[in-house]
């Protein structure tokens, strides 16, 4: 906090700015998730269900990693948030590698079926692994140490919080670094991959580890943005949250309008659907009276639907080839 | 001719539902032991799973698992036969409920019911969520794969809002309201003519309500079973299954593709509306947030497990979905006994099992354990869904095609290779 | 001259007969120093008495018409059930009249002048000290047998107790009676305990309300009294200096006995007989069953049914085969009293004893009546009972959205009822408490009910039902099934009759704890007038707690600036209420959300700047939200509400016994607000199945019936509760409210350590608004329709 008594925003400027930060912060974590939503598709075809889980059990990770093992802290001196970065990496590496071992058992098996199947067995691992972390989040608080806490600061008169600034900036770094992975050799694999398995397979391009990054890079970002999506002021407030198990299906609108195979359609289609929740929550907040609490829960549907009546496969997503 | 099953002379014997004589016997097996099953009768109790499926507890679970048939199967038309991914199951679920309730529930200061017979309210859920389907369907039959099953996911949420617009229909939040019984009147009269939800006496035996709303559903699901079964092999459940495999080539043909689909909706959205009707007035009362996302998922898990486009897949698949976390919770409790009384098994579930604080195990039998050990009821989950996972790893066709082959291998038995 | 003399001796006659019948004075020192002889009553009407037993002996005394019998008020015992319903009157065929007297010294004198024909519960030592002197009075039968009834109390501004009552005591005065048992006690008891008699003022008490009186003006060290008296000195705040156990240790043996004068005796012994065998019958009725006549024993003695009750506990009322036998009227009594008054002659209070008492002890009555079996009525019980076990069922969320709130509360009960099977069960039988999962899902509680309610596997009770919604679904299955269930839940609707007949629900509800919130908060924190924003979830919870709310801004004159009520949608984006809290300027916010919205909302305006008094009902508030980032914030500005008090923030009995078993059981499980809420439930179950114990009719039926006559007594842990009667009487209207300090709250603590969940108790107690305790209750707050 930055001290009290602390000065409301004072006109409609400022209440705009605090409000654009916010659709920014929350589109950047929508980005993100569907970032990770979107490289698994492309590589293997499938929708992930279990994307919520696998934010959880990143949360856990991070929350075991920081606070009981004081990893890295107990080796290395310097300041406490290099400590948090780092301890965040480890957690995204952690999560990366479950994402692996699940690749490995239960997607890699099943190349070839109908995508349907391999969706439903998503579903399945969704249980298993939110069940296992539900168990593991139990009731005592898994603190998160986020280095910044509730902290805000004034830009003019509007009021934010660091929290915001740090989406933001995750899912610049995210959004970067796959456009300059794609740039590499393996990158391009990945694109060739997700453009025709056979063809790719024919051109010697060891697909099976194709599919491994997919997911371990899916995985690795569901942990990321499931961390943040628990700073303050959002709602689990620095605590690993049964409810962050959940949040990843809000994000399901913003992959959809983008385009399930398009990364910059993520990036978009986030960031739209981020924009129109906040917007649409801040400035219609006294007409609940007409269009029914709540309503800052359909917008995102609302808004992926109008999105689809005008072109069916997403802003930027590839359109279906249907042949006879 | 009798002894060559394959051998069929003219195309209606081909198309039977029931093409040899072997599965019209069975079948009617299948059926006697089906409607006697609650009962508490000498030859039920020879009968292995049987018997205790007609326990009164085990009961209310089976009649639960009848209204997911009945909806199931109409997801089944709309994925199975004509391939159009639906996460929106549930949306139209409670659609049927929430005419059922505004039909026939009782009306009172800050609610509206007009209190009317279930003859009326029963077909009118179907009727209506059929509208509401058609309504969908424009927007719906645009989008393919993944994205329709998204758009249909967002017909949840829709719903969800639209009972929170609508509190005089669907009652507070998280309380919800009463939902009319099961029972049979002629109009308004206080009397039912004939009640399933209360427990009463029939011809010379006394029956208690859920045997009767068992046998009530149980006919329910038997017609909307034949029903389903028929349309496939009808001229629009042919239609249907072109759209599925090719809807460009369909188009073609002369299949409309956009009528046909959303026939196919609407058609899915009568069996929803039927079925969540009559599991809201199985639950008596029901918050608006039943009609959730995972209620959709458990749909899809249910068509896939047991088969998607065969009506016995459909039906083998919602049994084992509403009933597997029984059977996992039974089986633990087994394997405690099994432990303290030393049966055969005794040191090796001890080396499962843990019973409290302090003893060793990987499954706890306390309900309240946190962390490791395991406490019973996350391992029902995690079974179920390790076995959602393992059906669709090493079975893609799901419990009827574990039974295709049984079958199979039977049918060839010495031969079987 | 003849006639004269004859005049004379007649004169001279009635004077000492006048002499002798009018010299009793209450309360003084030792008995009258004429011996004067004892006389019978003699009423002149016949009446033929009707007896039952032996006939009349030789002499011919005419036929009694009335029967005068002597016994205390303030006194219960056994046979005043007898007494009430005249079943002595029938069997004596004669009119019965029971005199109350102050003292047994007081019987005595008027047993000797003819006035009382039996004492009944006469002490032991007046009739001693009476026969010592040359009473003929003779012991017939023991009464009541006490330990515990009859003490010393020490006032409490004087700090006296056994260890320092040689010092204490010095100087003071004590207020106590004479030559009684309690006075036989108060000596010896102090002579055990080295306090030189002489060193204090001994005031002569004439008996128990008199004691009481003197306690409470605080001039007197301590006061001695037997019977109601003891525990009203108690319930002030005094202490026992030695307890009946402590003081039968040293050989202080209490019993009241029943006696009659002598010659009563001889010419009356069929009614003799026939009194005893009736107070035989009364006291085996009793033994058998007691609970049915404890309200007409509690209005006989003039006691509260209470105050009657702790005393009964106390007594025991022996048969006639242990009168008989040598540790009672075989040998015992006359031991007892020769000791006593050898005792007395020691400390001078008399000049000297009889060599034995053996003669004032007359069996020969209590022999000729019959024994009466007592057949004690067993429990009565349906389902879910059995010989050696009940069954109480809990049907919880144990893996759905509450799981980890609800887990604690099962884990606080599961330990209660392991320390009542430690304590030997309810009415000799061990608790089997069966929880099982609904996950938060209503058809899945329904199923798990059909298994509750089994006629062979199932529960007599639901000790927790889980969730609004799942309780309203099975509420009328409870009535028809005759069930009972303490719903988690406190929807302002549980108490309407037509809502949840058979649902026992605890504490106060949300509505109620609104008003109490938002009138406190109002009225002491907020400063100048205060501007109050309602936010809540939609659905029974939330607007239960929001109309509350409202209610009391209406009430009070406040204005609602904001109105969220329903506005919190639980899984969304909250950013619509943050902006209406915000620009509606509230100072005042009452919330009815969850902890993770209530952060979210919270979290979002106080990063925008928004920072006025917080507060909301019971379930929105986490403690746990005090080890994140938003801790100095809610220290600053949140005050929690709760009905049921948080982890130990009193030193109520209920509270520190919750925690010192806690810190047995689950040493090693985390802090929590909720273990409260759990272990009062149990203690809800418990006490309404002891009541249905005491009642002997552990039936469904009957365990509801229990729980409509139970005043649940929660020992400080929330205010106490009843279910029977006019709603509005028993509806509970006080809530707590507390003060919220991060720093009392260490999030390594576990429950071994007591510590703190940082909430700290405010206003000394329970609150309750003005208008919570004048509403006037008809139906739910926000009705559901």
């Amino acid at each position: 906090m930055s001290g009290l008594p602390l000065v409301l925003a004072a006109n409609a400027l400022d209440t705009f700015v605090q409000t654009l930060f916010k659709a920014l912060a929350l589109g950047s974590l929508y980005a993100l998730l569907a970032l990770g939503f979107v490289l698994i598709y492309k590589a293997t075809q499938t929708i992930n269900f279990a994307q919520g889980a696998l934010a959880l059990a990143g949360t856990w990770f991070l929350s075991i990693i920081f606070m009981d093992w004081e990893i890295p802290g107990r080796w290395i001196g310097g300041p406490g948030w290099v400590h948090w970065f780092i301890a965040l990496l480890l957690a995204a590496t952690a999560t990366a590698v479950l994402g692996l071992i699940v690749e490995r058992l239960t997607i890699r098996p099943m190349i070839g079926e109908p995508l349907f199947s391999m969706a439903v067995i998503t579903l399945g691992l969704e249980v298993v692994i939110r069940v296992v972390a539900f168990d593991a989040v139990n009731t005592t608080p898994r603190i998160l140490g986020i280095p910044w806490g509730a902290e805000t600061f004034k830009i003019g008169g509007a009021m934010v919080a660091w929290s915001y600034i740090a989406a933001i900036g995750m899912a610049g770094v995210a959004f970067l670094g796959t456009w300059r992975f794609f740039k590499t050799r393996t990158g391009v694999a990945m694109r060739a991959t997700a453009f025709d398995q056979e063809a790719a397979l024919a051109q010697g391009i060891n697909v099976g580890r194709v599919f491994a990054i997919a997911w371990a890079a899916g995985a690795a970002l569901a942990a990321i943005s499931g961390i943040f999506a628990s700073m303050p002021p959002w709602g689990p407030a620095g605590l690993a949250s049964r409810d962050g198990a959940f949040f990843a299906f809000r994000a399901l609108p913003a992959v959809i309008l983008g385009g399930l195979d398009s990364v910059v359609g993520a990036l978009i289609g986030g960031l739209i659907i981020g924009f129109a929740e906040v917007f649409a929550g801040q400035y219609l907040a006294s007409y609940t009276g007409v269009i029914g609490t709540g309503y800052q829960q359909v917008v995102p549907y609302v808004v992926m639907l109008v999105g689809l009546l005008v072109r069916p496969y997403g802003i930027f997503g590839t359109a279906e080839v249907r042949r006879v | 001719m009798r002894g060559r099953p394959n051998l069929y002379t003219s195309y209606e014997a081909e198309s039977q539902l029931m093409p040899t004589r072997t599965k019209k016997v069975v079948l009617g097996l299948f059926l006697v032991v089906a409607v006697l099953m609650p009962f508490d009768l000498p030859i039920i109790d020879q009968l292995p799973v049987v018997r205790f499926l007609g326990d009164n507890v085990w009961l209310r679970l089976v009649n639960r698992a009848l209204c997911f048939m009945i909806a199931a199967l109409g997801l089944n038309i709309l994925s199975g036969l004509a391939g159009q991914i639906s996460l929106g199951h549930t949306f139209f679920g409670g659609v049927g409920a929430y005419t059922a309730v505004l039909m026939g529930g009782k009306a009172s200061s800050n609610l509206w019911g007009w209190g009317l017979p279930m003859w009326l309210w029963l077909p009118a859920a179907g009727v209506v969520a059929a509208a509401v389907g058609i309504a969908v369907a424009p927007a719906a039959v645009r989008v393919r794969g993944l994205y329709l099953g998204i758009v249909t996911l967002g017909l949840v949420f829709i719903g969800l809002h639209l009972s929170r617009v609508f509190p005089e229909i669907a009652g507070p939040g998280a309380l919800g309201r009463k939902w009319p019984r099961m029972e049979l009147r002629l109009w308004k009269e206080d009397e039912p003519f004939l009640d399933f939800s209360r427990d009463g006496h029939w011809l010379w035996f006394d029956i208690n309500k859920n045997q009767k709303t068992y046998l009530f559903l149980l006919v329910v699901v038997i017609v909307m079973a034949w029903m389903a079964a028929n349309l496939a092999r009808s001229r629009t459940g042919r239609a249907l299954q072109a759209i599925r495999d090719r809807d460009v080539a369909a188009e073609i043909m002369g299949v409309p593709e956009y009528r046909y689909k959303t026939t196919a909706f609407a058609i899915s959205s009568f069996y929803a509306g039927i079925g969540g009707a009559l599991f809201a007035s199985l639950s008596v009362q029901l918050p608006p947030e039943q009609w959730s996302l995972i209620g959709a998922v458990t749909f899809i898990a249910a068509l896939l497990i047991g088969g998607m486009g065969r009506v016995s897949g459909v039906l083998m698949g919602s049994f084992f979905v509403v009933t597997s976390h029984r059977f996992v919770e039974e089986i633990v409790d087994w394997m405690k006994h099994q432990a303290e009384e030393g049966g055969v098994f005794s040191g090796f579930f001890d080396f499962l099992i843990s019973t409290g604080q302090g003893d060793g195990g990987f499954v706890s039998v306390m309900e309240t354990a946190l962390g490791y050990p395991l406490p019973v009821s996350a391992l029902d989950e995690i079974i179920y869904g390790l076995l959602i996972i393992f059906f669709l790893l090493f079975e893609p066709l799901g419990l009827y095609g574990i039974w295709i082959k049984i079958r199979n291998y039977w049918k060839g038995w010495p031969f079987s290779y | 001259m003849k006639r004269l003399t004859r005049v004379l001796a007649l004169l001279l006659t009635l004077t000492m007969i006048a002499a002798a019948c009018g010299s009793d004075d209450d309360g003084d020192v030792a008995p009258a120093t004429t011996a004067a002889p004892a006389t019978t009553a003699a009423p002149a009407t016949t009446a033929a008495p009707a007896t039952t037993a032996a006939p009349t002996t030789e002499a011919p005394v005419e036929s009694l018409s009335e029967l005068n019998v002597a016994y205390f008020l303030e006194w219960p015992t056994a046979n005043q059930v007898a007494q009430v319903e005249q079943t002595y009157d029938d069997a004596l065929g004669m009119t019965v009249n029971w005199l109350p007297f102050g003292s047994g010294g007081d019987m005595a004198l008027a047993m000797e002048a003819g006035d009382i024909d039996i004492a009944y519960s006469q002490g032991l030592t007046p009739f001693a000290n009476f026969v010592t002197s040359g009473s003929e009075l003779e012991i017939v039968g023991v009464a009541v047998s006490y330990a515990d009834a009859d003490n010393c109390v020490a006032h409490p501004d004087y700090g006296v107790t056994a260890d320092n009552a040689a010092e204490t005591l010095a100087g003071q005065k004590v207020y106590a009676p004479v030559g009684n048992v309690t006075h036989y006690k108060l000596l010896k008891m102090l002579g055990h305990l080295g306090v030189a008699l002489d060193s204090f003022e001994h005031v002569p008490s004439d008996g128990g309300a008199a004691a009481v009186a003197a306690f409470e003006s605080g001039d007197v060290a301590m006061a001695c009294a037997f019977g109601g008296g003891v525990l009203s000195m108690l319930a002030a705040g005094g202490n026992l200096v030695m307890t009946g156990s402590e003081q039968e240790a040293i050989g202080i043996r209490v019993f009241d006995i029943i006696s009659i004068p002598t010659q009563f005796g001889i010419d009356h012994p069929d009614v003799v007989e026939t009194f005893l065998q009736v107070t035989e019958d009364a006291n085996a009725a009793y033994a058998s069953h007691r609970g049915p006549l404890e309200d007409t024993i509690a209005e006989a003695a003039g006691m509260t049914v209470e105050g009657s009750n702790a005393l009964l506990d106390m007594f025991s009322f022996p048969d006639r085969a242990t009168q008989l036998s040598d540790a009672w009227l075989g040998g015992t009594v006359q031991d007892v009293m020769k000791q006593q008054m050898d005792f007395f002659v020691e400390q001078g209070e008399i000049p000297k004893a009889l060599d034995s008492y053996d003669a004032f002890v007359n069996t020969t009555f209590l022999e000729a009546i019959d024994d009466v079996e007592v057949v004690v009525v067993p429990t009565a019980y349906d389902y879910g009972v059995t010989d050696d076990t009940i069954r109480i069922g809990a049907i919880a969320d144990l893996t759905g959205i509450f799981a980890p709130l609800v887990i604690q509360i099962i884990d606080a009960q599961t330990s209660y009822w392991n320390m009542v099977n430690d304590h030997g069960g309810i009415d000799g039988k061990q608790v089997d408490f069966v929880v099982m999962d609904n996950a938060y899902d209503v058809p899945t509680h329904l199923e798990r009910y059909e298994a509750m309610k089994d006629k062979d596997s199932g529960v007599v009770f639901l000790s927790q039902s889980t969730g609004s919604p799942h309780t309203a679904a099975i509420a009328e299955d409870l009535v028809a099934d005759g069930l009972g269930a303490i719903p988690l839940s406190w929807y302002s609707g549980w108490p309407d009759p037509s809502f949840g007949k058979n649902v026992f629900e605890s504490y106060t509800n949300y509505c109620y704890e609104s008003m109490n919130g938002v009138d406190w908060l109002a009225s002491n924190v907020v400063e100048g007038d205060a501007k109050l924003a309602v936010i809540s979830y939609p659905g029974e919870y939330g607007q239960d707690g929001a109309t509350g709310a409202k209610m009391a801004a209406e009430a009070l004159g406040i204005e609602v600036v904001y109105d969220g009520e329903g506005a919190a949608i639980p899984g969304a984006d909250q950013t619509p209420v943050i902006a209406g809290l915000i620009e509606s300027g509230a100072n005042l916010v009452w919330a009815t959300v969850g902890p993770s919205v209530f952060a979210e909302i919270f979290g979002g305006a106080a990063a925008q700047g928004f920072l006025p008094i917080w507060s909301g009902n019971s379930p929105t508030y986490n403690y746990m939200l005090l080890a994140t980032p938003l801790a100095p914030a809610l220290d600053a500005v949140y005050y929690q509400s709760s009905y049921v008090l948080a982890w130990n923030t009193s030193d109520a009995p209920g509270m520190k016994h919750m925690v010192a078993e806690l810190q047995d059981r689950i040493p090693d499980k985390p802090l929590s607000d909720v273990y409260a809420v759990g272990w009062t439930e149990a203690m809800a179950t418990h006490q309404i199945l002891e009541t249905a114990a005491k009642n002997k009719d552990m039936t469904r039926a009957g365990v509801i019936a229990a729980a409509n006559e139970t005043v649940v007594d929660y020992q400080g842990l929330a205010p106490n509760q009843g279910y029977g009667g006019d709603i509005n009487d028993f509806i509970v209207r006080e809530s707590y409210i507390f003060d919220i300090q991060a720093d009392l709250f260490d999030v390594e603590a576990t429950v071994a350590g007591g510590g703190s969940t940082g909430s700290v108790l405010l206003a000394g107690g329970p609150i309750m608004s003005d208008l919570a305790r004048d509403h006037v209750y008809e139906s739910a707050c926000f009705s559901a329709g």
